[in-house]
């Protein structure tokens, strides 16, 4: 079974893209191509500029893209030129709302239960609400991107000239994205409960026999939904971490180097005590990643596997034929299934760049500051240290709050529904109990 | 060992006998029901037993066996379940 996951990143980019016509997208491939060419033009620049800095704005350019713009001056008018419309366009693109509709029936309130929700809410940067209009039967989910993801969008696409073909085709992969999660899981839950009503009944199931294996089957779907959800967001921490560990690893490196040529410092020495110090470093973060993510990705693949195993039982039942041979008990595995679901949308719960975007932007704001700043390094002085330290002291204190304020925010959700699971083991036991 | 009254039975193994009888409307006989349930033998009569004081299941003679059936109660907590997890996910 294939699930559209949607992440928040994803959401940053259903805007105006699916109603982008052909010319939209014309010009969108212009800027494109605009833009790889302004890159090679640069990344040419950098090549055979003959000066040491050139070394320095080559592995900027590459890895972290600062600063390129100030750095290769005669191409300042050029690039401006080419990234302001294609920010214009890209920031239009984000700004309006989608509005996804599908038919359903009577009762969509109770469509709309805290497994769809969880799907769709949650997300700290988009403003997604939930439409009943029963008299239309329609239902209509509302996803737009707030100013916050704007801002972010429009930093990440001054600093980084990478960051515009990049923010172009995660908005197309996205959009596709957001097409499959329609049409895949909102509109087939929203027609199961109609197709019901027109299913032939099976040799020898009454109607409310049939009505419990259907919510069964839509149970198990939430179930899987919910695992796949937290599988697939703890796969990308794993990964980002490991891309951010290996990319900063070589950056020290090189920024260093770099530093140490202005210093006259031998560079074999300086090689040779960063190495002893980083690659230790590396070597153990490595380490302590993979001990930390591979049994939890294990575990969840475990559960993905259970619950589709789940899932086809309880689909072989509704045709009524003997799953012969088979003692898998779809029940218990759902109950079991339901202890996790706590702890999977804890694993769900974005990243602080996802969770508070407000502070993300001012602590990402100091460090464009701080670094923008060492060109009055010159004129400042030793005040200039004082300055990056404030800076830093200031970024943080505010990473600490936001840390501590999404903690908080966490334990209030995760005790939320260790309730509400608690609730119904109780009501299972007292059921069997005869109470 | 527990006394029968103090003897607590796990929910976990109640639903998956629960759940295996609600696929046979005819009742299984024991031992299918043990090896379908992934029990011990002993264990699976101690939650038959207990399943039949609370009314969730019955016993039913048929050819010189006894076959294990859910009553209207069982199908009932069956369904009940069912849907308080569908409502609670």
């Amino acid at each position: 079974m294939r699930h559209a996951y949607l992440s928040s990143a994803d959401l940053f980019f259903v805007g105006k893209i699916k109603e982008l016509k052909t010319w939209h997208l014309a010009l969108i491939s212009v800027f494109i191509i605009l833009f790889i060419s302004w890159m090679v033009v640069e990344l040419i620049n950098a090549f055979y500029s003959t000066e040491k800095f050139g070394l320095f704005i080559l592995v900027n350019f590459l890895v972290l893209g600062f600063n390129i713009d100030c750095a290769i001056s005669g191409l300042i008018c050029y690039s401006i030129a080419i990234k302001v419309p294609a920010e214009g366009v890209s920031i239009e693109a984000l700004r309006s709302k989608v509005c996804y509709m599908t038919n359903g029936r009577k009762g969509d309130r109770e469509i709309i239960t805290d497994g769809i929700r969880i799907q769709l809410d949650g997300q700290a940067v988009m403003n997604v609400t939930l439409r009943n209009d029963s008299g239309r039967s329609m239902l209509n989910v509302r996803a737009s991107p707030t100013l916050e993801t704007i801002s972010i969008m429009f930093i990440l696409f001054i600093l980084i000239p990478v960051g515009g073909v990049a923010v172009l085709f995660h908005g197309l992969k996205a959009y596709e994205k957001a097409r499959r999660f329609t049409h895949e899981e909102l509109e087939p839950m929203m027609a199961s409960s109609k197709a019901e009503e027109q299913e032939q009944e099976g040799p020898g199931l009454t109607y409310s026999d049939r009505d419990v294996n259907s919510k069964m089957v839509e149970t198990v779907s939430r179930l899987q939904h919910l695992v796949f959800g937290a599988n697939k967001a703890t796969i990308n921490a794993y990964q980002e971490r490991l891309v951010l560990l290996l990319v900063a690893i070589p950056v020290i490196l090189v920024v260093s180097l770099a530093y140490s040529f202005g210093q006259k410092w031998p560079l074999e020495l300086v090689l040779i005590a960063e190495l002893i110090i980083l690659v230790p470093f590396l070597i153990a973060s490595l380490y302590r990643l993979r001990r930390h993510y591979r049994p939890l990705i294990t575990e969840l693949n475990d559960w993905e596997r259970w619950l589709a195993t789940a899932r086809q039982v309880v689909d072989t039942s509704a045709v009524r034929s003997d799953p012969e041979g088979t003692n898998f008990s779809v029940l218990e595995m759902v109950m079991l299934a339901s202890k996790q679901v706590p702890r999977w949308i804890k694993l769900r719960s974005g990243n602080m760049f996802v969770r508070s975007p407000r502070a993300t932007i001012i602590i990402a704001g100091l460090i464009v500051l701080g670094w923008n700043m060492r060109s009055l390094q010159g004129y400042l002085g030793d005040l200039y240290y004082a300055i990056l330290a404030s800076f830093i002291g200031l970024g943080i204190i505010i990473f600490i709050i936001v840390k501590l304020g999404i903690k908080a925010e966490d334990k209030v959700k995760l005790s939320h529904w260790q309730e509400r699971i608690e609730r119904l083991m109780s009501q299972i036991q007292n059921s069997f109990e005869g109470d | 060992m527990p006394s029968p009254s103090e003897w607590k039975p796990d929910m976990y193994v109640l639903s998956r006998i629960l759940d295996r009888l609600w696929k046979e409307e005819n009742g299984m006989m024991r031992t299918r029901l043990q090896v379908a349930t992934n029990t011990s033998y002993d264990n699976l009569v101690r939650y038959v037993t207990w399943m039949t004081e609370k009314g969730l299941v019955t016993i039913i003679p048929n050819d010189g066996h006894e076959v294990v059936a859910l009553t209207e109660k069982g199908r009932e907590a069956y369904r009940r379940i069912v849907l308080w997890i569908f409502e609670t996910v």
